[in-house]
Protein backbone atom coordinates (compact mmCIF):
# COMPACT_ATOMS: atom_id res chain seq x y z
CA UNK A 1 0.00 0.00 0.00
CA UNK A 2 1.39 3.20 -0.32
CA UNK A 3 0.39 6.88 -0.30
CA UNK A 4 0.39 9.83 -2.97
CA UNK A 5 0.27 13.61 -1.83
CA UNK A 6 -1.34 16.10 -3.94
CA UNK A 7 -0.77 19.41 -3.73
CA UNK A 8 -3.95 21.22 -4.88
CA UNK A 9 -3.45 24.35 -2.67
CA UNK A 10 -4.71 27.83 -4.33
CA UNK A 11 -6.39 25.99 -7.02
CA UNK A 12 -10.15 26.27 -7.01
CA UNK A 13 -13.17 23.92 -7.31
CA UNK A 14 -13.22 21.40 -9.71
CA UNK A 15 -9.49 21.44 -10.16
CA UNK A 16 -8.36 20.02 -6.63
CA UNK A 17 -11.40 17.32 -7.76
CA UNK A 18 -9.46 16.84 -10.80
CA UNK A 19 -6.12 16.22 -9.38
CA UNK A 20 -7.13 13.81 -6.86
CA UNK A 21 -8.67 11.95 -9.97
CA UNK A 22 -5.45 11.79 -12.23
CA UNK A 23 -3.70 10.69 -8.86
CA UNK A 24 -6.40 7.87 -8.35
CA UNK A 25 -6.15 6.51 -11.66
CA UNK A 26 -2.68 5.44 -11.36
CA UNK A 27 -2.44 4.18 -8.21
CA UNK A 28 -4.10 0.67 -6.83
CA UNK A 29 -7.04 -0.34 -4.88
CA UNK A 30 -6.18 0.22 -1.05
CA UNK A 31 -3.24 2.81 -1.96
CA UNK A 32 -4.12 6.31 -0.18
CA UNK A 33 -4.13 9.72 -1.17
CA UNK A 34 -3.38 12.97 0.56
CA UNK A 35 -4.95 16.12 -0.84
CA UNK A 36 -4.02 19.31 0.45
CA UNK A 37 -6.06 21.75 -0.70
CA UNK A 38 -7.18 25.58 -0.14
CA UNK A 39 -10.59 25.75 -1.52
CA UNK A 40 -13.28 25.15 1.11
CA UNK A 41 -15.86 23.72 -1.62
CA UNK A 42 -13.64 20.51 -1.37
CA UNK A 43 -14.70 19.42 1.41
CA UNK A 44 -18.25 18.43 -0.20
CA UNK A 45 -16.75 17.77 -4.14
CA UNK A 46 -13.98 15.22 -3.18
CA UNK A 47 -16.12 13.28 -0.84
CA UNK A 48 -19.21 13.24 -3.80
CA UNK A 49 -16.44 12.29 -6.17
CA UNK A 50 -15.61 9.70 -3.85
CA UNK A 51 -19.03 8.23 -3.16
CA UNK A 52 -19.34 7.98 -7.33
CA UNK A 53 -16.80 5.99 -8.13
CA UNK A 54 -16.17 4.25 -4.99
CA UNK A 55 -12.97 5.63 -3.04
CA UNK A 56 -13.61 6.35 0.88
CA UNK A 57 -12.52 9.46 2.43
CA UNK A 58 -11.42 8.40 5.54
CA UNK A 59 -10.13 11.69 7.28
CA UNK A 60 -10.81 15.35 6.59
CA UNK A 61 -8.37 18.19 8.31
CA UNK A 62 -8.81 21.61 8.72
CA UNK A 63 -5.36 23.71 9.78
CA UNK A 64 -6.52 27.18 9.61
CA UNK A 65 -6.91 27.82 5.65
CA UNK A 66 -5.63 24.45 4.76
CA UNK A 67 -7.30 21.07 4.19
CA UNK A 68 -6.17 17.95 3.75
CA UNK A 69 -8.43 15.39 2.67
CA UNK A 70 -7.47 11.42 3.02
CA UNK A 71 -8.92 9.52 0.08
CA UNK A 72 -8.43 5.15 0.08
CA UNK A 73 -8.72 4.20 -3.31
CA UNK A 74 -11.81 1.68 -3.84
CA UNK A 75 -12.13 -2.13 -5.47
CA UNK A 76 -12.63 -0.62 -8.59
CA UNK A 77 -10.09 1.33 -9.92
CA UNK B 1 -9.66 41.14 -41.21
CA UNK B 2 -8.85 43.79 -43.53
CA UNK B 3 -11.15 42.23 -46.22
CA UNK B 4 -14.55 41.63 -46.22
CA UNK B 5 -14.75 37.76 -46.11
CA UNK B 6 -16.79 36.57 -48.70
CA UNK B 7 -17.79 32.85 -48.57
CA UNK B 8 -20.62 30.54 -49.92
CA UNK B 9 -21.38 29.21 -46.83
CA UNK B 10 -21.38 29.71 -42.98
CA UNK B 11 -19.02 26.89 -42.74
CA UNK B 12 -16.64 28.17 -45.32
CA UNK B 13 -16.70 31.53 -44.04
CA UNK B 14 -15.55 30.18 -40.75
CA UNK B 15 -13.14 28.51 -41.99
CA UNK B 16 -11.49 31.03 -44.21
CA UNK B 17 -11.70 33.02 -40.43
CA UNK B 18 -9.80 29.86 -38.53
CA UNK B 19 -7.13 30.13 -41.62
CA UNK B 20 -6.74 33.64 -41.20
CA UNK B 21 -6.17 33.30 -37.54
CA UNK B 22 -4.00 30.35 -38.31
CA UNK B 23 -2.01 32.41 -40.49
CA UNK B 24 -1.64 35.57 -38.32
CA UNK B 25 -0.32 34.14 -34.87
CA UNK B 26 1.54 31.26 -37.02
CA UNK B 27 0.21 28.09 -35.38
CA UNK B 28 -0.86 25.64 -37.50
CA UNK B 29 -3.46 23.20 -36.78
CA UNK B 30 -4.13 19.65 -38.73
CA UNK B 31 -7.12 18.88 -40.38
CA UNK B 32 -9.18 17.07 -37.91
CA UNK B 33 -8.43 19.72 -35.14
CA UNK B 34 -9.20 22.45 -37.98
CA UNK B 35 -12.95 20.98 -38.67
CA UNK B 36 -13.56 20.35 -35.08
CA UNK B 37 -12.78 24.11 -34.43
CA UNK B 38 -14.81 25.57 -37.33
CA UNK B 39 -17.94 23.00 -36.42
CA UNK B 40 -17.68 24.15 -32.88
CA UNK B 41 -17.41 28.12 -34.08
CA UNK B 42 -20.52 27.35 -36.38
CA UNK B 43 -22.22 25.87 -33.15
CA UNK B 44 -22.19 28.15 -30.81
CA UNK B 45 -22.65 30.95 -33.11
CA UNK B 46 -26.42 30.90 -32.66
CA UNK B 47 -26.15 30.36 -28.57
CA UNK B 48 -24.62 33.87 -27.13
CA UNK B 49 -26.31 32.63 -24.19
CA UNK B 50 -23.82 29.93 -23.15
CA UNK B 51 -21.66 31.98 -21.37
CA UNK B 52 -23.41 31.82 -18.66
CA UNK B 53 -23.03 27.90 -17.79
CA UNK B 54 -20.49 27.55 -14.70
CA UNK B 55 -18.15 24.91 -15.75
CA UNK B 56 -17.16 23.54 -12.44
CA UNK B 57 -20.59 22.84 -11.43
CA UNK B 58 -21.04 21.06 -15.56
CA UNK B 59 -17.42 19.24 -14.58
CA UNK B 60 -18.36 17.64 -11.61
CA UNK B 61 -22.02 17.41 -12.06
CA UNK B 62 -20.60 15.22 -15.31
CA UNK B 63 -18.84 12.89 -12.78
CA UNK B 64 -22.82 11.47 -11.48
CA UNK B 65 -23.84 10.74 -14.83
CA UNK B 66 -23.78 6.83 -16.29
CA UNK B 67 -21.51 6.43 -19.87
CA UNK B 68 -23.21 8.22 -22.72
CA UNK B 69 -24.39 11.00 -21.07
CA UNK B 70 -20.79 11.54 -19.03
CA UNK B 71 -19.38 11.96 -22.28
CA UNK B 72 -21.71 14.10 -23.53
CA UNK B 73 -21.78 16.26 -20.72
CA UNK B 74 -17.47 16.53 -20.67
CA UNK B 75 -17.64 17.21 -24.33
CA UNK B 76 -19.88 20.29 -23.51
CA UNK B 77 -17.63 21.53 -20.76
CA UNK B 78 -14.66 21.11 -22.86
CA UNK B 79 -16.01 22.69 -25.44
CA UNK B 80 -17.15 25.70 -23.41
CA UNK B 81 -13.84 25.79 -21.73
CA UNK B 82 -12.10 26.63 -25.22
CA UNK B 83 -14.66 29.04 -26.26
CA UNK B 84 -14.59 31.03 -23.43
CA UNK B 85 -10.37 31.00 -22.53
CA UNK B 86 -10.30 31.70 -26.66
CA UNK B 87 -13.04 33.67 -27.46
CA UNK B 88 -14.30 35.42 -24.35
CA UNK B 89 -11.05 35.97 -21.81
CA UNK B 90 -12.43 38.69 -20.36
CA UNK B 91 -15.05 35.97 -18.83
CA UNK B 92 -12.46 34.83 -16.44
CA UNK B 93 -11.98 38.35 -15.13
CA UNK B 94 -15.30 39.19 -14.35
CA UNK B 95 -15.58 35.47 -12.37
CA UNK B 96 -12.64 36.12 -10.18
CA UNK B 97 -10.74 33.25 -12.04
CA UNK B 98 -7.67 33.34 -14.15
CA UNK B 99 -8.32 32.06 -18.06
CA UNK B 100 -5.65 28.94 -17.38
CA UNK B 101 -8.66 28.32 -14.75
CA UNK B 102 -11.25 27.27 -18.03
CA UNK B 103 -8.00 26.04 -19.82
CA UNK B 104 -7.32 23.13 -17.12
CA UNK B 105 -10.69 22.00 -16.89
CA UNK B 106 -11.57 21.91 -20.67
CA UNK B 107 -8.15 19.67 -20.97
CA UNK B 108 -8.76 17.56 -18.02
CA UNK B 109 -12.77 17.05 -19.88
CA UNK B 110 -11.31 16.39 -23.21
CA UNK B 111 -8.21 13.92 -21.70
CA UNK B 112 -11.24 12.04 -19.50
CA UNK B 113 -13.35 11.95 -22.21
CA UNK B 114 -10.41 10.23 -24.61
CA UNK B 115 -9.92 7.37 -21.79
CA UNK B 116 -13.13 6.85 -22.09
CA UNK B 117 -13.78 6.32 -25.50
CA UNK B 118 -13.19 3.63 -28.28
CA UNK B 119 -9.99 4.26 -30.27
CA UNK B 120 -10.84 6.59 -33.18
CA UNK B 121 -13.19 9.73 -31.08
CA UNK B 122 -10.09 8.83 -27.87
CA UNK B 123 -7.62 9.61 -30.43
CA UNK B 124 -9.30 13.32 -31.61
CA UNK B 125 -10.37 14.14 -27.73
CA UNK B 126 -6.92 13.53 -26.79
CA UNK B 127 -5.57 15.09 -29.58
CA UNK B 128 -7.85 18.25 -28.48
CA UNK B 129 -6.18 18.43 -24.96
CA UNK B 130 -3.09 18.57 -25.80
CA UNK B 131 -3.37 21.03 -28.39
CA UNK B 132 -5.36 23.07 -26.19
CA UNK B 133 -3.51 25.84 -25.89
CA UNK B 134 -2.49 26.18 -29.49
CA UNK B 135 -6.31 26.47 -30.09
CA UNK B 136 -6.33 29.28 -27.89
CA UNK B 137 -3.73 31.13 -29.21
CA UNK B 138 -6.06 30.97 -32.38
CA UNK B 139 -9.04 32.18 -31.15
CA UNK B 140 -7.31 34.87 -29.63
CA UNK B 141 -5.58 35.65 -32.86
CA UNK B 142 -9.23 35.57 -34.56
CA UNK B 143 -10.20 38.02 -31.77
CA UNK B 144 -7.44 40.37 -32.83
CA UNK B 145 -8.27 40.19 -36.21
CA UNK B 146 -10.36 42.85 -35.89
CA UNK B 147 -7.47 44.78 -34.47
CA UNK B 148 -8.16 45.12 -30.84
CA UNK B 149 -5.96 43.20 -28.57
CA UNK B 150 -8.05 39.93 -27.09
CA UNK B 151 -5.73 40.18 -23.78
CA UNK B 152 -4.13 42.79 -21.85
CA UNK B 153 0.07 43.03 -21.57
CA UNK B 154 -0.43 41.66 -17.84
CA UNK B 155 -3.14 39.16 -18.72
CA UNK B 156 -0.72 37.99 -21.35
CA UNK B 157 2.08 37.91 -19.10
CA UNK B 158 0.45 35.38 -16.93
CA UNK B 159 -1.28 33.23 -19.47
CA UNK B 160 2.54 32.94 -20.93
CA UNK B 161 3.80 31.97 -17.46
CA UNK B 162 0.90 29.31 -16.54
CA UNK B 163 0.04 28.05 -20.07
CA UNK B 164 3.33 28.19 -22.23
CA UNK B 165 1.27 30.12 -24.90
CA UNK B 166 3.65 31.05 -27.35
CA UNK B 167 1.66 33.72 -28.88
CA UNK B 168 1.23 35.42 -25.59
CA UNK B 169 4.84 35.29 -25.01
CA UNK B 170 5.52 37.20 -28.25
CA UNK B 171 2.60 39.37 -27.05
CA UNK B 172 4.63 39.89 -23.87
CA UNK B 173 7.67 40.40 -26.15
CA UNK B 174 6.49 43.48 -28.26
CA UNK B 175 5.64 45.48 -25.19
CA UNK B 176 8.60 48.21 -24.51
CA UNK B 177 8.43 47.35 -20.93
CA UNK B 178 8.29 43.95 -20.36
CA UNK B 179 10.64 41.98 -20.21
CA UNK B 180 9.59 38.00 -19.83
CA UNK B 181 11.48 36.11 -17.45
CA UNK B 182 9.85 32.34 -16.46
CA UNK B 183 7.27 30.27 -17.95
CA UNK B 184 6.64 26.88 -17.81
CA UNK B 185 7.20 24.91 -20.94
CA UNK B 186 4.46 24.67 -23.76
CA UNK B 187 2.78 20.79 -23.35
CA UNK B 188 2.56 19.96 -26.89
Amino acid sequence: MSTTFVDARNLLCPMPVIRAQDAVVQLQPGDTVQVLCTDPGVVHDIPAWCRVHGHEVFEINEQGYEIVIHIRVGAGN
Amino acid sequence: MAELILEPTPQAQWQALVHEAQSACDRHLDEALESYLVFLLMRFASKPHCTARIMAVDYLGSQALPGEQRAERLREVGDHCLLFSGMFPQLAERRLVRISYFVNIGRASYRQLSDGLDRGWSSVYSHLSEAFIVLVDILHAMRELGGVKALTPLQAMDFWQETGSRRCYRQVCAEDRCIPLVAVTEKH
